[in-house]
């Protein structure tokens, strides 16, 4: 089978003298258009669920990626940062004691409702609270974001936040103040960061334990959502968190900030509907384009037949038509797609512009989308090339 | 004629042919061989057996009795890409309906079974061009099968059969399809190739042709019924 296989790769790879492939294939210029077509639009499907799909995932972990600490303290009932479930604060402190560990910071997470200061219709959007001191992750913010920390009516509104939340930028840009309501309670715009939008978070909003207190009474300050936990230097990751998991109550998992990542992509990818929707949409893809490769390739061998029975005649090797069947995949496969990644491209353009989802057609999705569009032909291929064996030679005179 | 040692040789060659429980006796006990640089016709009324016996010739089909040795060698044990390999090398086909490939130049169609034999570039153009100088068709190189007269396609099949330098052209009524102004040519070809040194052997319905060859052989219901020598 791999001689074999090594065989018809051979005669794909030597320089043909006689470039019988490229004729068979484009000598029907409409079949031929058609069928590259319908693999573009295949490798499109493909590119656009792998694009969506990236997007979602680096869009999830936009937060845990800012994180300014080696381990993650989260309740054991922690699902994802949309449903973060808080333990006591007190495992902080624990953790505090513990050798290696410089310091352990307390998030705060929680979701409300905002109103949109111009149409005055509520949204839900993602609050995310710290302790007044320093936020124990990235702040991208001009503003003095130490001094809204520590203020109970001042919040920092993400600057990515869809424009569904308010034109809150555009006023604070102008230098013009934002009071609006979260959760029904008065709250001053002070500044702008930037995290990004996610599925789950389409607006963010920033501040410090006073304002998140006062916003949301009914959490008890006794309990937090996540703990951060900055390693003393030199400390080793995995001992200093072996420690934490043998002297720390079972109601927190640690987890190192990489961990923390898979979680929140495998939340999404198995936990809710979106992984197999993708997944879904890759299969269907192929299955789609390699129906169309079959059909094309199979009518285009049937058309050929007595003229293969005639090669076969003149004694050419069956690797040699497999090498014809397999150069043909190869050929439909890159003109499909060609066009299906040039037009990938402007859809992921339109779509950062239209939502800021960082959707990208990097160098890996175009990589794995070629390889599956050139399998998806091969395989068609060799299905198709099954019709050569009713090329009978001794059919010819 | 010098006595040449026999190019081809049958003894006893049957060809049964089982469709839907029904036998059909295509070729029945046949003795016969060709010498080198021998030109033999066969003729015979149709469905006596010509065809199937060009086709087991040609290591197209294979016979169901009987010995088969090509150059010496017995062909009944030669897998399958062993006979592809020799019906590229060793014969030449010239079919009744010319079979060349539509959508390839006249210049391709030559060269195709050149290059399945992996023979280098150089090489390839050199013999396709000297075959398409023999059967006067190099002014053509570019055209399309579709764009030549039936006599010019049969002539580009012909080359198409030189350009492997084979030691047999086999050749099933080559003027079948042909008007009698293009069939003489593609026969008056076909001869110059013998005098030439081509071994021949050809299907012909058409008596003047047969006479062409050094020998004709007529089949009846599968058995050689007789045997012509022309004197040479
Ligand atoms: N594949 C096959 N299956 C069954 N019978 C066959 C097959 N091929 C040929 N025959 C039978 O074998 C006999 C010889 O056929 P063949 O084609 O050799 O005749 P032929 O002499 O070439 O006739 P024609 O002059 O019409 O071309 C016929 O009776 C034919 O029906
Ligand atoms: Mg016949």
């Amino acid at each position: 089978m791999t001689v074999r296989c090594l065989h018809v790769l051979g005669h794909v790879l030597r320089p043909a003298g006689v470039p019988l492939a490229w004729r068979q294939l484009t000598a029907r210029r409409l079949r031929f258009a058609a069928a590259v077509a319908g693999i573009s639009f295949a490798s499109l499907m493909m590119l656009m669920q792998l694009g969506f799909r990236d997007a979602l995932y680096d869009s999830v972990v936009l937060f845990h990626r800012s994180l300014k600490g080696e381990l993650v303290l989260i309740s054991r009932q922690y699902d994802s940062l949309a449903d973060s479930r808080s333990f006591p604060r007190r495992r902080l402190e624990q953790a505090r004691g513990v050798a290696g560990v410089a310091d352990a910071r307390a998030v705060y997470l929680a979701i409300a409702p905002w109103k949109n200061p111009e149409t005055r219709h509520d949204r839900t959007i993602f609050v995310f609270a710290c302790d007044a001191a320093e936020a124990p992750f990235e702040v991208k913010s001009g503003a003095g974001v130490r001094d809204v920390l520590q203020r109970p009516d001042q919040v920092l509104f993400d600057d990515a936040s869809r424009p569904e939340f308010g034109p809150v930028p555009r006023e604070i840009r102008a230098g013009r103040g934002v009071a609006t309501e979260l959760n029904g309670l008065r709250f001053q715009v002070a500044g702008l960061y930037t995290l990004g939008t996610s599925f789950a978070a389409d607006g963010n909003l920033l501040m410090g334990e006073p304002a998140f207190h006062r916003a949301f009474p009914n959490r008890s300050p006794a309990k937090v959502s996540m703990g951060v936990i900055q390693l003393a230097s030199g400390a080793d990751v995995e001992a200093v968190r072996a420690e934490l998991v043998r002297s720390l109550p079972a109601d927190v998992d640690v987890l190192t900030r990489g961990e923390m990542m898979k979680r929140e992509k495998d939340y999404w990818a198995e936990r809710t509907p979106i992984g197999f929707v993708i997944g879904a949409g890759l299969i269907i893809g192929f299955i789609v384009g390699a129906v169309i490769v079959y059909q094309i390739l199979y009518t285009d061998l049937t058309d050929h037949l007595r003229e293969y029975a005639v090669l076969k005649a003149t004694g050419c090797s069956d690797a040699f038509l497999h090498g014809v069947v397999v150069q043909q995949s190869v050929v439909l496969a890159v003109t499909g797609f060609i066009p299906a990644a040039a037009i990938s491209w402007g859809v992921f353009l339109a779509t950062r512009i239209a939502t800021s989802l960082p959707a990208y057609l990097d160098v890996g999705k175009s990589v794995i989308v070629l390889s599956l569009t050139l399998s998806m032909c091969v395989i068609s291929g060799a299905f198709a090339l099954r019709v050569l064996r009713q090329a009978d030679p001794a059919e010819v005179f | 004629m010098s006595t040449p040692l026999p190019i081809i040789q049958l003894d006893g060659l049957s060809k049964v042919f089982l469709a839907d429980e029904v036998e059909t006796h295509a070729l029945s006990g046949i003795h016969l061989e060709i010498a080198k640089g021998e030109y033999v016709s066969i003729a015979g009324p149709s469905g006596c057996g010509k065809s199937t016996l060009l086709a087991i010739l040609g290591l197209l089909d294979t016979a169901t009795r009987g010995t088969y040795a090509l150059n010496g060698v017995q062909v009944a044990n030669l897998g399958h890409a062993e006979r592809a390999r020799i019906r590229n090398r060793e014969i030449g086909f010239i079919f009744q309906n010319f079979n060349l490939i539509g959508d390839l130049t006249v210049y391709e169609n030559v060269e195709l079974p050149l290059t399945y034999r992996g023979l280098a570039a150089a090489e390839r153009e050199e013999r396709a061009m000297e075959a398409l100088d023999k059967v006067g068709m190099s002014h053509r190189l570019r055209h399309y099968p579709s764009q030549l007269s039936g006599g010019q396609q049969q002539r580009v099949a012909v080359a198409r059969a030189l350009a492997g330098r084979p030691t047999i052209l086999l050749a099933d009524e080559p003027t079948g399809n042909l008007d009698s102004k293009n069939g003489d040519a593609v026969m008056d070809l076909l001869r110059q190739l013998h005098r030439d040194g081509a071994t021949l052997c050809m299907v012909t319905h058409d008596p003047r042709f047969a006479r062409h060859a050094d020998r004709q052989i007529h089949l009846f219901d599968g058995r050689i019924v007789d045997e012509l020598k022309e004197s040479a």
